[in-house]
């Protein structure tokens, strides 16, 4: 007797699974960067993050111009990640990849900022991140760790002529529901295959049983 | 030469008979011989690792998205996977025998298994699947950055389990880990270089008709990689399972300690596969070491500038390539030059010779992750804290400093080269008798050339990966 499934069609189902469970892995990918733009105190600043913006590491960039659309080189430029509500992430879960040197940039200038933005500044300053210049005029990069979902405030402070400004971008993070998709499905394709051979080795035990049934019957 | 040498080179099957009375007999020691044979063996340490690597694979997916904070990411590639090929060299495929992605099968297969027999075409392309997915691993590592992503490296565990549990579910036996487990590869090359091995006494077993130790009895199921004590000749599928030693009536087993990479010197049907699997091997040795340079960007910013492109993809591709193809084309060079003088064919040479890389693949390979496991050991204990919500800021993960890291893999790459050299010689004469010297030296300056690649690139500072 043939076996109805044979070893190409228990192949064929489950590279039909895997195949399905890296469309649905890869459902949610998506690419290109993701430009955010800001004129203050006559700069333009551009902060560009790959899109899509994630938990964990991101590369950015930031491009400052002048009203005349002139790049603005030479700048010392940090970056800071704020959550929305107000309060700075701990030292340990903002990493510099580009470079661990910390800069305090508000203790030499008088700053312009406001009283709270300030006290804000006191505990943001061991968690700035300098950030390197960029492979064009007035480019400067590193990258930024941002450690869990929901909305950020990434701040980008600036010193150039000796003035410091600072320009801060709104950044929002969906939860990654992709992730519990992916473990969903592998899950999904591991109890398919399991449910599978469950049923593969109960059809086949009832036909053995059936045939030596038959023989028994044939002997008498 | 002595006798069992001059043997070998007369009739092969006496010679094995000779070597395994003149080694030791590790089931002469009764304590290991009953541990080995109780029902507790391999099955306690088999359910300490499947315990771990639920923690581990749960850490990956679901702990700390910083690498250097993930005690998945630590235990997996700072400890674990510096770790393998000293257990290769030391242990054989044990490794094989309590891995959690094997345990997996055997569940499944116990609770749904249909036991069918193992398609032809894995039988017949097995090794070549196993080449092409250590290369593809390797390269999506680099490409995806899996060992710098905890959830990469959760992913890639995850899809391996979807293997296992496929092949538990539809084929007999351990038919992942023999035929299609990347690891298992390089563990069956490795093990032909370790000290220790596990056989039948020829003269019990020519004496028996049962085969129990492939079939299986009550005490334990039968060889789960497919291996027949009864005629096998190299370690490469065994796993120290002992499930031979349970089963067999006669007492027939024995588990022997051997010069490192003497298996290697007597190898009797010698595959091309394998051959290329070895030099491979070297290549990917090459890949992470050339990779975790500090000098990597500034090769990438070259490259980026040759090539007219950015994308990491292309250009780490292409490094990717040379380092695999170059030691791959050295190796046919050199069997071309070797066949102008044995005048057999290049393919031959290659094949046989290929072996005489898995020493020095041993050496690079433990000396290149020496580094992670000395230079970032600690981090394992750090992470380790911090699942109990402790954390260690501004300690060295560093277990010994970088200079005695850089002697002891110079060690290393010195011992390679003299396994390498050895097998060489004894592969030379034991293939060619006539032309032993004329074979052997075109591949003795192969592992030369090999050997200073390699200490070369230790030379050079390398990153770390936590």
């Amino acid at each position: 007797m043939t076996p109805v499934w044979t070893g190409k069609k228990i192949l064929c189902l489950v590279s039909t699974l895997l195949l399905l469970l890296t469309f649905f892995g890869n459902a949610h990918a998506d690419g290109g960067d993701h430009p955010l733009e800001q004129e203050v105190a006559g700069y333009h600043v551009d902060l560009v993050i790959e899109e899509p913006v994630k938990v964990g590491e991101n590369e950015v960039m930031v491009k400052l111009r002048s009203e005349e659309g002139a790049s603005v080189d030479g700048a010392i430029v940090e970056i800071e990640v704020e959550s929305s509500d107000g309060h700075v992430e701990e030292e340990e879960e903002v990493h510099a990849e580009v470079t661990e040197s910390t800069m305090n940039m508000g203790n030499d200038v008088p700053s312009e900022r406001t009283k709270q933005e300030s006290v804000v500044d006191e505990h943001a300053m061991a968690e700035m991140v300098m950030l390197k210049t960029g492979h064009e005029p007035g480019e400067y990069q590193g990258s930024i760790t941002l450690p869990k979902a929901g909305n950020w405030k990434v701040k980008v402070h600036f010193k150039h002529q000796d003035v410091e400004t600072m320009a801060s971008f709104p950044i929002s993070i969906a939860a990654d529901f992709s992730k519990t998709g992916i473990i969903g499905g592998f899950l999904s394709v591991n109890m398919a295959v399991v449910g599978t051979a469950a049923v593969l080795k109960r059809k086949t035990a009832a036909a053995k049983k059936a045939a030596a049934a038959m023989k028994t019957a044939s002997v008498q | 030469m002595s006798e069992i040498e001059t043997a070998a080179q007369a009739n092969p099957s006496t010679t094995i008979n000779n070597r395994v009375a003149a080694e030791i007999n590790l089931m002469k020691i009764p304590l290991i011989k009953n541990f080995v044979r109780s029902r507790w063996y391999p099955g306690v340490f088999q359910w300490i690792t499947l315990a771990v690597f639920s923690l581990i694979v749960f850490q990956l997916l679901a702990g700390p998205e910083a690498a250097h904070d993930n005690f998945g990411t630590a235990m997996t590639w700072v400890l674990w996977w510096p770790l393998i090929p000293i257990i290769f060299l030391f242990l054989g495929r044990f490794w094989c025998a309590i891995c959690p992605f094997a345990t997996v099968s055997d569940l499944v297969q116990k609770l749904v298994g249909n036991r069918r027999a193992v398609p032809k075409f894995l039988k017949k392309y097995g090794i070549w699947i196993i080449d092409a997915l250590f290369i593809m691993i390797t390269w999506s590592d680099h490409v995806f950055g899996v060992v710098e992503s905890p959830w990469g490296s959760g992913v890639l565990l995850l899809g391996l389990t979807t293997g296992v549990v496929i092949s538990g579910a539809f084929w007999e036996r351990r038919t992942f880990c023999r035929y299609l487990c990347f690891l298992g590869g390089l563990s069956g090359n490795y093990a032909r270089a370790g000290i220790l091995a596990l056989r039948g006494t020829p003269e019990i077993c020519a004496t028996c008709t049962k085969a129990s130790c492939y079939k299986g009895t009550e005490k334990a199921e039968g060889c789960p990689l497919f291996e027949f004590p009864k005629t096998m000749e190299v370690n490469a599928n065994c796993n120290v399972c002992a499930n031979c030693a349970k089963n067999c009536p006669n007492d027939s087993i024995r588990l022997t300690l051997r010069p490192p990479t003497k298996e290697l010197w007597f190898i009797r049907k010698p595959r091309l596969e394998e051959a290329f699997l070895s030099v491979v091997i070297m290549g990917i040795v090459f890949v992470q070491n050339v990779t975790m340079l500090e000098v990597w960007k500034e090769m990438l910013a070259w490259l980026e500038g040759v090539t007219g492109t950015t994308s990491y993809y292309v250009n780490f591709t292409i490094t990717f390539l040379i380092a695999i193809i170059l030691p791959v084309a050295l190796l046919g060079l050199t069997s071309l030059g070797a066949r102008i003088f044995n005048r057999d064919s290049w393919v031959r040479n290659f094949t046989i010779f290929g072996y005489a890389i898995i020493p020095l693949d041993m050496a690079g390979h433990i000396g290149h992750n020496l580094f992670h496991l000395l230079a970032e050991g600690k981090s394992v204990v750090y992470t380790a804290i911090g699942l109990f919500g402790q954390e260690v800021h501004g300690a060295s993960p560093a277990l010994v400093s970088t200079n005695v890291i850089q002697m002891l893999q110079f060690a290393l790459i010195a011992l390679g080269v003299v396994g390498s050299i050895i097998t060489a010689y004894w592969l030379a004469k034991r293939n060619f008798p006539a032309k032993s010297w004329v074979s052997f030296i075109p591949y003795a300056v192969f592992v030369l050339v090999l050997a200073g690649i390699n200490i070369w690139l230790f030379i050079l500072p390398m990153a770390m990966r936590m």
